[in-house]
C-alpha cells in the first residue's frame, strides 16, 4: 500500500491480542496497518491462554468492582506496577468484555443467558469470565476474524510469515520503520511507517522448556534492546505453579483447574498432605502463582516430600463434581489425557511449576511510547501492569488495554506530525539498516564454525532454569551470568548447518539465539543486582521485600560489555505499599 | 519389549520445484516422546542413519498443546498434529510427511492460505458496529453457548482438508472447516445478518454441494469438531433459502 | 466485474449437483423400486408376470413417459454422476473410516450401475424393441439359465441397490433433512434395509429365472 501517507500508516508487528487490538483500533480511526506476524495472527501465542479475562462486573453480588480489581492487581504485583495505568486498565475491563460478547466470543454462561465469571487465583471474587477452557483462543479468533474483515477491506496489510528483524531508526532518533525478513524466501526488505507498534509478547523461550509458544522468543525485544531501546524489570520471570513438564516445552495446567475445585497435595507421612490449604487458610490452593510456586518448590526441593521423590505434587480434580469436570474443565483435562495419556478424572496429575510469562518487558512511558519517539510497545512485550507478579486472567486484559492505549497514543503521535516534513534522512537510514541486516545474514550463511545453534540454545534454557526462576542466589546468578558470556563466545563460533535461501529455519532461530542471549544478561543482571524478594524474584538471602531500595523499576539498556542498568520510581500514587500477605 | 531406539522416515524436499527424498533418522526413546521432539533431536544432530550430514529438518510449530493448528503433518499415513502424536502410540517405524492437499513450500512446510482465503469468501466474522462501548452482546443461552463454542474451536489446521477425498487438484471444494465456521456464524444473533450472504458463497463453485459425505473430516478433526452435522445444517439453510424459507 | 458477480455466475455447479441429487430420488430410485415390485411378480409365476408386463406396455405414451421420466433422467444422473466421480480421489487405504468406504463405494457402484442398467435396457427394452422380440417370462428365463449372466446380474443388482441406498442416505444429507449423527444413523439403517429388501427380491427373482 505504497499510495497511503506514511502519516496515516502504521506498523504493528505482532498478531496476538493486543496486536490485533491496536490493528482494530487503528483501523476505525482510518489508518492503514501493515500488520507482521511470524505465524499466520490466527496461530499467535495469545491462543495458549486457557483460563479467563479478568473484569469486575459483581454479577454474583459479592460486591466486587473495578477499585477492589486495582487493589488486588496491585497487591498481587508486590507495589511494584505503576498505579495509574493498571487503574485505568481496571475500569476498562468490563467494557472489553462487551466488545467481545458483541464480537461472539462464546463465553460460558448462566442459565438465564448471561456471561458467567469464575474465582481466580488472588482473588476472592467471581471475576473472571471464560470461553471453555481456550479462552485466549477464542479472544484471539475474535479479534482475528476481524482483522480478516478490515483486511478485506483493504484497511489492513498483513505479512504473514515475515520475522521482524529491525526497527529503523533514523539520525535524530525517531523510529521510521522496521526491515523483517520473508521466512520462506529468506529476502529482508525495509518497511516505512509513522509509527510502529511492537507487540510480540514474552521470551519464555529463553528458559528452553516454558508454557510458551516456540515463537516466543523475545527476539523483537532484544533487537531493539541492542538498538537502544530500554528494557525494563527484566528479572520479573513468572513460573506457574502447575505444568506438566515435557521434552519439548512444558504444558500448561490451568489455574482455573484451582479455580473450580482442584487441590494440591503430597504424601507425608504415607497421608495426602494439602499443603497449600494448610499454610495459606485464607486463599488455599489459589494463592497467587508466584506463593503456589515457592510453596511446590519448598515441598520438593527442601523438604524432598515430592511425589516418589521426584520434582512433582499432586493436583487433584478425582473428588470433583462430574458436572464440573465435563462443563468447565474437560478441555484442560483432555490436554492431560492426551499428552500424558492418563485419565486425570480418577488418578491426581503430576505437575510442576514452569517458567510462563514476562512481567518485565520494553520500557514504555504512561502512554505505551519507548524511549525512541514513533516506536511503542504492547502487550507481553512491555513491562507495565504486572509489577513484581502477574494475577491469573490479567494478561488478556492488559494485551486489550495496551493494545488500544498503544493505538491511540501511536494516532496522537502521527496528528501531530502531520506538518512535519518526511525527514530526507530517513530514506538513508532504511538503506543503511536493510544493508546491515542482509550483511547479518550473510554472516551466519559463511560461518562454519562448529556450534549448534539449537544446542547452545538448550544450554542456555538449562542455565536459565536452574538459576534465574523460582529461587535465586547471588553466587549462583554471577555463575549463571559468567556462563551465559561464554555461550555468547560460543555463539560467534556458530554453524547453522544450513546454507540454503529457501526456508532456511536454522538461520531465523541463530538470529533470535543471538537476540535471547542478550536478553538473558539483561534477565540475570536485574536478579543479580537486586537484594530483595518481592513477587516472583525471591532470594533465600533477602527473603524481605526492600521498599527503600528496590521499590523501583528496574531499567536497562544495552552496552556492547553487558547491560547498563539503573532504577526509576514506581508511581505509587493511589495506594501506598503494605505487606503482602496471603 | 522396551524399545531404545525408534526410527524415523521422513519425507523431505528442499523447494517446491525439487524432487523429494526420504532421509532416515535413528533416535534413542525416551518415555513420552511425541513427533515434535523427534524433530527437535534432529536438528541437534542433522545426520542420518548411514551417518550422513544433512540440513535440519523444516516444519511448523508453535504453541505445542493442539491450540494453534500449526503444526499438522501425514504420520505413519493420517494427518495429526505433531505436538500430541506421541510415540508411544506409533508404529515404528515413524513415517513423516507434508500435507499433500496444500502447495509444499519446503519438506513438511506447507502453504496452507486457502484456507484462510476462505474465511475471507465466507464472511467469517461478525459484523459489528464497532469497538466502542455499545453495551454488551445479544443474550446467549447456555446450550446455544456450548454449540458455538465446538465451532469456535477450529484452529485452521488443515487435516480435515488433507483427509477429504474431495479435494484435489481436479475439484475446487472449499472443505470443511470454512462450513464450520458459516453454521457458526449464522447461529450468532448478529452474525445472522449477512447469513443469506455466506449461504450465496457456499452456492458457488467448490461450496457446501461439493461435499462427497465421506466424513473423514469429523473422524480427523483434532478437537472432534462436528463438522458433518454443520455441513448437512448448512445443506438444509441453503434448501429453505431455495423455497424461501431462509429468514435473512 | 466485481466478485459478487463472479460468486453470482458460478452457481450452476451448485443447481446441477442438486438437481442430480434429487433425479436420482425422483424419478429414478422411485421407478427402481416400481420395477422391482412389478418384478416380485416373478415369483408368482409365468402367468402373473407376463400379465404385468403387458400392463406396462400398455400404458399410454409408454415411449414418450419411458423416455422423459425414465431414460433423460437417469442419463443426466449418470453422466453427471461421471464427472462427480471424476473430481473424486479415493484415499480408504490411509482413512479406513466406514463412512469413507461408503464415499469410494458409491462412485465404484455407480459405474457397476451404470454397466448394467446400460446393458439390462438395451437386452431387454432396446433391442427386443428394434428386432422385435417379445420381453416374457420366458426369454427372460431364458437368458438367466447362462451363469456368465446370471452372475452379471447379481453383481450388477448388488451394485444398483448399494447406490440406490447409500444415495437416498446421502439424498437426506443433500438436502438437510437428516442433519445429527444420530439421524444420520437412522436413516443409514432405513435405507440399508431397503436396499437389502430390493436386493433380496432381486436375487429371487433371478433365482427363480434361472431354476
Amino acid at each position: 500500500m505504497s499510495d497511503v501517507p506514511i502519516n496515516k500508516k502504521v506498523i504493528i508487528v505482532g498478531g496476538g491480542l493486543a496486536g490485533l487490538m491496536a490493528t482494530i483500533k487503528l483501523a476505525e480511526a482510518g489508518f492503514h496497518i501493515d500488520l507482521f506476524s511470524i505465524v499466520p495472527v490466527k496461530r499467535s501465542h495469545s491462543a495458549c491462554a486457557q483460563g479467563g479475562i479478568n473484569a469486575s462486573v459483581n454479577t454474583k453480588g459479592e460486591g466486587d468492582s473495578a477499585e477492589i480489581h486495582f487493589q488486588e492487581t496491585i497487591h498481587g504485583g508486590d507495589y511494584l506496577a505503576n498505579q495509574t495505568m493498571v487503574k485505568g486498565m481496571c475500569e476498562k475491563a468490563p467494557g472489553y468484555i462487551d466488545m467481545l460478547d458483541r464480537m461472539g466470543v462464546p463465553f460460558n454462561r448462566t442459565s438465564e443467558g448471561f456471561i458467567d465469571f469464575r474465582r481466580f487465583g488472588g482473588t476472592k471474587f467471581h471475576r473472571t469470565a471464560f470461553a471453555g477452557t481456550t479462552t485466549g483462543q477464542q479472544l484471539l479468533y475474535a479479534l482475528d476474524e476481524q482483522v480478516r474483515r478490515f483486511e478485506v477491506e483493504g484497511k489492513v496489510t498483513k505479512y504473514e510469515g515475515w520475522e521482524f528483524l529491525s526497527a529503523v531508526i533514523d539520525e535524530g532518533n525517531v523510529c521510521r520503520g522496521i526491515t523483517a525478513m520473508n521466512l520462506t524466501r529468506m529476502e529482508v526488505a525495509s518497511f516505512r511507517a509513522g509509527a510502529v507498534i511492537l507487540a510480540t509478547g514474552g521470551c519464555g523461550m529463553i528458559f528452553g522448556r516454558s508454557t510458551n509458544s516456540t515463537s516466543c522468543t523475545g527476539s523483537a525485544a532484544g533487537a531493539v534492546y541492542q538498538q537502544g531501546v530500554w528494557y525494563a524489570n527484566g528479572e520479573f520471570i513468572q513460573v506457574h505453579p502447575t505444568a506438566i513438564p515435557g521434552e519439548d516445552k512444558n504444558r500448561l495446567m490451568s489455574e482455573s483447574i484451582r479455580g473450580d475445585g482442584g487441590r494440591v497435595w503430597t504424601y507425608k507421612d504415607g497421608k495426602p498432605w494439602y499443603f497449600l490449604e494448610e499454610w495459606y487458610p485464607n486463599y488455599g490452593n489459589l494463592v497467587p502463582r508466584d506463593i503456589a510456586t515457592r510453596a511446590i518448590f519448598k515441598v520438593c526441593r527442601e523438604l524432598k516430600l515430592g511425589v516418589d521423590g521426584k520434582d512433582m505434587v499432586y493436583l487433584d480434580v478425582s473428588h470433583l463434581d462430574k458436572k464440573v469436570l465435563e462443563e468447565r474443565l474437560k478441555g484442560v483435562l483432555e490436554i492431560y489425557e492426551k499428552f500424558v495419556g492418563a485419565d486425570p478424572r480418577k488418578i491426581p496429575m503430576k505437575v510442576f511449576p514452569s517458567v510462563h510469562y514476562t512481567m518485565g518487558g520494553i520500557y514504555i512511558d504512561q502512554k505505551h511510547m519507548t524511549n525512541v519517539p514513533g516506536l511503542l510497545a504492547a502487550g507481553e512485550a512491555d513491562y507495565q501492569y504486572h509489577g513484581a507478579n502477574r494475577l491469573g486472567a490479567n494478561s488478556l486484559l492488559s494485551c486489550f488495554y495496551g493494545g488500544e492505549l498503544s493505538a491511540k497514543t501511536a494516532g496522537e503521535y502521527l496528528k501531530a506530525k502531520e506538518k512535519e516534513a518526511p525527514a530526507a534522512a530517513a530514506s538513508r537510514a532504511f538503506d543503511a539498516e536493510a544493508k546491515r541486516q542482509r550483511e547479518i545474514n550473510e554472516k551466519f550463511l559463511n560461518a562454519r564454525g562448529k556450534e549448534n545453534p539449537f544446542i547452545l540454545w538448550e544450554e542456555l534454557g538449562n542455565v536459565m532454569t536452574e538459576n534465574v526462576t523460582v529461587v535465586r542466589f547471588n553466587d549462583k546468578l554471577k555463575k549463571a551470568e559468567e556462563k551465559i558470556i561464554e555461550l555468547e563466545a560460543r555463539f560467534k563460533d556458530i554453524n547453522v548447518s544450513d546454507m540454503t535461501t529457501w526456508t532456511n529455519q536454522p538461520l531465523v532461530f541463530a538470529r533470535e539465539l543471538g537476540n535471547m542471549l542478550v536478553l538473558a544478561r539483561v534477565i540475570t543482571r536485574g536478579a543479580l543486582l537486586r537484594d530483595e524478594s518481592r513477587g516472583a524474584h525471591y532470594k533465600p538471602d533477602f527473603p524481605n521485600r526492600n521498599d527503600e531500595k528496590f521499590l523501583k523499576t528496574t531499567v536497562a539498556q544495552y552496552t556492547p560489555d553487558g547491560p547498563k542498568i539503573w532504577y526509576e520510581d514506581v508511581d505509587t500514587s493511589l495506594i501506598k505499599p503494605k505487606a503482602r500477605v496471603y | 519389549m522396551i524399545k531404545d531406539k525408534i526410527t524415523i522416515k521422513i519425507k523431505r524436499q528442499d523447494t517446491p520445484q525439487l524432487k523429494p527424498r526420504w532421509e532416515t533418522f535413528v533416535l534413542k526413546y525416551r518415555p513420552g516422546m511425541n513427533v515434535i521432539t523427534c524433530l527437535m533431536d534432529i536438528r541437534k544432530n542433522p545426520r542420518t542413519v548411514d551417518g550422513i550430514k544433512t540440513t535440519p529438518v523444516k516444519w511448523e510449530q508453535n504453541c505445542l498443546e493442539e491450540v494453534c493448528g500449526s503444526c499438522t503433518m501425514v504420520i505413519n499415513g493420517k494427518v495429526e498434529q505433531a505436538c500430541s502424536a506421541l510415540v508411544d502410540h506409533l508404529e515404528d517405524p515413524i513415517t513423516i510427511e507434508p500435507m499433500t492437499k496444500f502447495p509444499l513450500v519446503c519438506d513438511l512446510v506447507v502453504d496452507r492460505s486457502r484456507m484462510f482465503e476462505a474465511l475471507k469468501q465466507v464472511k467469517a466474522w461478525i459484523p459489528i458496529d464497532g469497538t466502542y462501548d455499545l453495551g454488551p452482546g445479544p443474550k446467549i443461552y447456555p446450550e446455544e453457548q456450548q454449540d458455538m463454542y465446538a465451532f469456535s474451536k477450529c484452529m485452521t489446521c488443515g487435516c480435515c482438508l488433507e483427509a477429504c477425498p474431495q479435494i484435489n487438484s481436479h475439484s475446487p471444494f472449499i472443505g470443511a472447516a470454512a462450513i464450520g465456521q458459516v453454521k457458526l456464524f449464522n447461529a450468532h444473533p448478529t452474525g445472522h445478518e449477512n447469513a443469506g450472504e455466506r449461504l450465496e458463497a457456499l452456492m458457488t463453485s467448490g461450496g457446501a454441494q461439493d461435499c462427497g459425505n465421506a466424513q473423514n473430516c469429523v473422524e480427523v478433526c483434532p478437537h472432534k469438531i462436528p463438522l458433518t452435522t454443520s455441513i448437512a445444517e448448512i445443506n438444509r439453510q441453503i434448501t429453505r433459502k431455495l423455497f424461501g424459507l431462509f429468514k435473512k | 466485474m466485481s466478485q459478487s458477480e463472479v460468486a453470482k455466475l458460478d452457481t450452476k455447479h451448485f443447481y446441477m449437483r442438486r438437481l442430480h441429487s434429487l433425479l436420482g430420488l425422483l424419478p429414478v430410485s422411485v421407478f427402481v423400486i416400481e420395477h422391482m415390485i412389478a418384478n416380485s411378480f416373478i415369483m408368482q409365476g409365468p402367468e402373473a408376470y407376463n400379465g404385468v408386463i403387458a400392463l406396462l406396455r400398455g400404458l399410454p405414451f409408454v415411449v414418450f413417459l419411458e423416455v422423459m421420466i425414465i431414460g433423460l433422467p437417469l442419463l443426466f444422473h449418470a453422466a453427471y454422476g461421471i464427472h462427480i466421480t471424476l473430481t473424486s480421489r479415493a484415499n480408504v487405504i490411509n482413512y479406513g473410516y466406514w463412512r469413507n468406504w461408503m464415499y469410494f463405494l458409491q462412485r465404484v457402484s455407480g459405474i457397476i450401475a451404470l454397466i448394467f442398467i446400460a446393458y439390462h435396457v438395451w437386452e431387454f427394452r432396446i433391442a427386443s424393441s428394434a428386432y422385435g422380440f417379445e420381453v416374457t417370462y420366458g426369454a427372460v428365463a431364458k437368458a438367466m439359465h447362462h451363469p456368465l449372466i446370471f452372475w452379471f446380474y447379481a453383481v450388477g443388482m448388488a451394485g444398483t441397490f448399494l447406490h440406490f441406498a447409500n444415495g437416498l442416505w446421502l439424498f437426506c444429507i443433500t438436502w438437510g433433512i437428516t442433519v445429527g449423527p444420530k439421524s444420520q444413523k437412522v436413516a443409514g439403517w432405513i435405507f440399508g434395509a431397503a436396499g437389502l429388501a430390493l436386493f433380496f427380491i432381486g436375487i429371487q427373482a433371478i433365482w427363480t429365472l434361472s431354476r
